[in-house]
């Protein structure tokens, strides 16, 4: 074999051998899909105050006016 | 010749190889053009969750008479936060209140409401003269009407509960904005022989969802 013709097979295997890796990378992608995302609000943690206040001072009663 | 051979097989298998390759990644760049985001069309849609959410608050959450006495020689002072005028205030020198509490649905979902008073009026206000401490409240939504679908009739003056989660108010609780708010009176009678000093009482409310 001439010096020339062992370049092109050396060049043809790396040619198949990149082919191959493009090939399997393709096969790798068979089964891919986008899967749909739902985007959730996140929950609210507001809280509210739920007491109320009643309030008022009796100075005095009329028994201890005096 | 060998050498001739050999080479051409192997040429062909590259390019037998890298046509299967090519026509592949082709294949699958069109399955994609479909699915990219960014590719306009006439139509879209957006999927998203709001979670619920229940939550109340009293955005006013004092009624405050002040500081006062029973106007001597009168059996009771009243106090009654739904009157104007001289009705508000009778028998006794505390400053008039005409505010009630207000409580607002600040969640995103119907709720039911219940009131609980921490004390009865024996206990809150105590003594005896002129018929005893009257401790009672009163519901209306008429600020933002449709509010409350109401399980108490808001034209009834009632002794608040003081067991479990209270009385049920409201069956149904609005969130909607601008029908979402309720309001809650006081009709208090002072014995002039009542308890003296500062005098306090908590309404606590409990929901849940509708």
């Amino acid at each position: 074999m001439e010096k020339t013709q062992k370049i092109i097979v050396v060049l043809l295997i790396v040619a198949i051998v990149f082919s191959v890796i493009s090939t399997l990378l393709n096969l790798s992608l068979i089964n891919f899909e986008f899967q749909p995302v739902n985007i959730r609000v996140p929950g609210n943690s507001i809280q509210g105050n739920p007491n109320g206040n009643v309030v008022f001072t009796v100075e005095r009663n009329q028994e201890n006016t005096g | 010749m060998k050498t001739d051979n050999m080479l051409l097989i192997v040429a062909i298998i590259a390019v037998v190889v890298s046509i299967v390759g090519a026509g592949m990644t082709y294949s699958y760049i069109i399955a994609f053009k479909s699915k990219l985001t960014g590719f306009a069309t006439g139509a879209g849609w957006v999927n998203l969750t709001v979670e619920e959410n229940i939550a109340i608050n009293f955005t006013n959450d004092t009624v405050n008479w002040g500081s006062g006495m029973v106007t001597p020689g009168k059996s009771s002072a009243t106090f009654n936060t739904s009157a104007t005028g001289n009705t508000n205030m009778t028998d006794g020198n505390w400053t008039g209140n005409t505010n009630g509490l207000n409580i607002e649905n600040i969640g995103n979902k119907n709720v039911t409401l219940k009131l609980k008073s921490a004390t009865n009026g024996s206990a809150f206000i105590g003594g005896s003269a002129g018929g005893g401490p009257v401790f009672k409240m009163r519901v209306n939504d008429s600020a933002e009407p449709h509010s409350c679908v109401y399980n108490i009739s808001n034209a009834t003056w009632f002794n608040p509960n003081q067991s479990g989660d209270g009385e049920l108010i409201c069956d149904y609780f609005d969130y909607g904005n601008g029908n979402d708010e309720i309001r809650i009176d006081f009709y208090v009678v002072v014995p002039s022989d009542s308890l003296t000093g500062a005098r306090g009482n908590t309404i606590t409310a409990t929901i849940a969802a509708a």
